[in-house]
């Protein structure tokens, strides 16, 4: 069963006055355990099918079924719920609350789901160590680097044990060696754990690893590349 | 969870919520020693009226009125003076004679309100003794000594050892006329009093051939406390039906009216300085909404519910008042401590606070219940105001909110 699946979904910006189409008719199928990237110029509407799939937007037409739920029937509500538990984000400003630690964020959204204090502090040691930030799990945001951050915020977004992860231009603040750094930790837990993963980005070096590249266009899939 | 991500949030920006916590804090402080400072003056204006002019509880005939000086006598029973004086709630009773006059110098003349008492009886109800700046209250039972008040004295040139010319009138409206010494003169700090009341020996007034020596017009009842009046009030009423039994406050319906405004004023002030502070709580907190917007878009992102984020900014505004509040309240502790027993000076406004009756030196009063009126006050006010915020965040659109700087 696919983890995502989008059937000939539009999104239709300012519909009345001058229509922008974000989404044009996109049908896209992502399976369990894929590293694939959703690259194109910027505004051709990659973040908005992010969006969409991620359940943080609705299509103006068409279906979304993720983990084999119909996103497009939820409310806003159902939205929030589906999201905490299906689904990891990853931002590219890292997006981390400045006033927890790094434990503290990652621990986040499992406080959200009611874990047990256990529960928590196993899961949020087992991502600590596989993102590489021993030592540094009481440091508030601040005293982390762009690159650990982006590790923290990798972290929380694994921390729920979510369907997938969906990461926005990821690697966009970061440097080279950050970047190879935060691409290793992914490619390792999606080969590892079989955690599927889903980019957008304009960076070659995270095209360059990406086992499969969606190019959009102009708000359509004009090219679905498997390495 | 929520709870404790608003306390840590609080202390995002220190300098601005501390910055905030010190205006809370210092707003209530104000706003409650005002208050306090006001109700020290009516306290003090109540407790005057008490010791100085209308005792607790007045006894008179049906058509006694106070502002009218016309002699209304009513015969009485010394046996009903002793049994109020025995018991146990009674401080001091004094039976009074009064009489409307005119008091004449060779300076001028001047309506009075004659007391004729008795000088021990009328020392026990209220402090006319220790208010004797010159001479004495009375010499001798027997002659025709007068006390008269200061603003008097000075109005009509007169001294101890001058004499006043008096003109009374019965009870039929008949003029009498008499020749008093004056003997002492009293200071109570309100000249309107000082001007209108002097006191004559009751032996003296009830000897004379017009009046009827077994009658009085006025029984003043001293309490050994406040509290006891409702009590005492009710008992005297229902066995001196034939008589006008009445409270203090009843007395002077305006100085009791003006009791329940004050109380009112003060929690309107409050409520005032509160939504000064209210209007700098909102504004700070929708700016902190502003600057999170993308935090907000986050939380919405990664399963936080609009609730729970709501929540969390209406916590934040919430417990910036809050904090501020014990301290408000400590500050002004403190304050009206020390200046309830220094007392502050109004001197340099004395001589027009006087005239009016009120004491130049206040002791501002913090009531316990006040305390806690001004908290339930702060406590819905800010509840109000941190609305703001959380309707503000709950809005919040994730995709837009994400899209910001």
């Amino acid at each position: 069963m696919s983890v995502i699946e989008t059937k000939n979904i539009y999104k239709i910006y300012n519909p009345d006055t001058i229509p922008v189409n974000a989404c044009d008719g996109v049908t896209v199928k992502i399976e369990r355990g894929e590293f694939t990237a959703v690259v194109g110029p910027s505004g051709s509407g990659k973040t908005t099918l992010l969006n969409i799939i991620g359940g943080l937007d609705t299509p103006t037409k068409g279906k979304v079924t993720v983990n084999g739920t119909d996103v497009t029937d939820l409310s806003s509500e159902q939205l929030i719920e589906f999201r905490k538990e299906n689904i990891g984000f990853v931002f590219q400003s890292y997006n981390l609350i400045p006033v927890l630690s790094a434990k503290e964020n990652i621990e986040f959204v499992m406080l959200l789901q009611g874990k047990s204090n256990k529960e928590r502090n196993d899961r949020v040691m087992e991502l600590i160590r596989a993102v590489g930030l021993e030592g540094k799990e009481n440091n508030r945001p601040s005293q982390l680097s762009g690159g650990q951050q982006q590790r923290v915020a990798v972290a929380r977004a694994l921390a729920s044990k979510p369907a997938f992860v969906l990461a926005d231009e990821p690697t966009a603040n970061l440097d080279s060696t950050s970047t190879n750094q935060l691409l290793d930790i992914m490619e390792e837990l999606n080969k590892e754990e079989g955690i599927t993963f889903l980019f957008s980005t304009h960076d070659q070096r995270v095209i360059d690893r990406a086992r499969r590249v969606i190019t959009i266009e102009d708000g359509k899939a004009v090219k679905d590349e498997v390495r | 969870m929520i709870v404790s991500l608003s306390w840590k949030n609080i202390w995002r920006n220190k300098g601005r919520s501390l910055l905030i916590i010190v205006a809370v804090s210092v707003g209530i402080s104000l706003g409650s020693f005002i208050n306090a400072f006001q109700w020290g003056i009516m306290e003090q204006r109540i407790n005057t009226v008490v010791a100085n002019e209308l005792s607790h509880i007045q006894i008179h005939r049906y058509d006694f009125d106070l502002e009218d000086l016309s002699y209304k006598p009513f015969e009485y029973d010394q046996s009903f003076i002793k049994e109020l004086e025995s018991s146990e709630n009674v401080k001091a009773v004094s039976e009074r004679m009064i009489l409307g006059g005119m008091v004449s110098s060779a300076r001028g003349n001047l309506p009075v309100r004659i007391l004729g008492v008795n000088p021990e009886k009328e020392g026990g109800i209220c402090n006319i003794q220790s208010e004797i700046i010159e001479g004495s209250f009375f010499n001798n039972r027997k002659k025709n000594e007068i006390v008269i008040g200061e603003a008097l004295a000075k109005k009509l040139g007169v001294k101890i050892k001058s004499k006043l010319i008096i003109h009374f009138h019965d009870e039929n409206n008949e003029d009498h006329i008499g020749a008093f010494r004056v003997v002492g003169i009293y200071e109570k700090n309100n000249d309107q009093l000082e001007k209108l009341q002097v006191y004559v020996n009751q032996e003296v007034v009830q000897g004379a051939k017009f009046l009827n020596a077994n009658t009085i017009s006025e029984i003043a009842v001293l309490l050994k406390g406040s509290e006891l009046l409702p009590v005492t009030l009710a008992q005297l009423k229902e066995s001196q039906k034939d008589l006008k039994v009445q409270s203090w406050a009843e007395l002077m319906p305006e100085l009791a009216n003006s009791l329940v405004m004050f109380e009112q004023i003060q929690l309107i002030i409050m409520a005032i300085v509160m939504l000064a502070l209210a209007f700098g709580i909102v504004n700070t907190m929708m700016m902190a909404v502003l600057e999170r917007t993308k935090e907000i878009g986050m939380l919405m992102a990664i399963g936080v519910k609009r609730l729970q984020i709501g929540t969390m900014f209406f916590l934040e505004s919430l417990f910036l008042s809050l904090i501020g509040l014990p301290f408000g309240l400590f500050i002004t502790y403190l304050l009206s401590s020390y200046f309830g027993s220094q007392g502050i000076d109004l001197e340099q406004f004395a001589k027009g606070i006087n005239s009016f009756g009120f004491d130049s030196i206040v002791y501002p009063i913090m009531k316990k219940e006040f305390y806690l009126s001004i908290s339930v006050v702060v406590f819905l006010i800010s509840m109000i105001a941190s609305l703001f915020p959380f309707f503000k965040a709950i809005k919040q659109n994730p995709v837009e909110a994400l899209k910001t700087s």
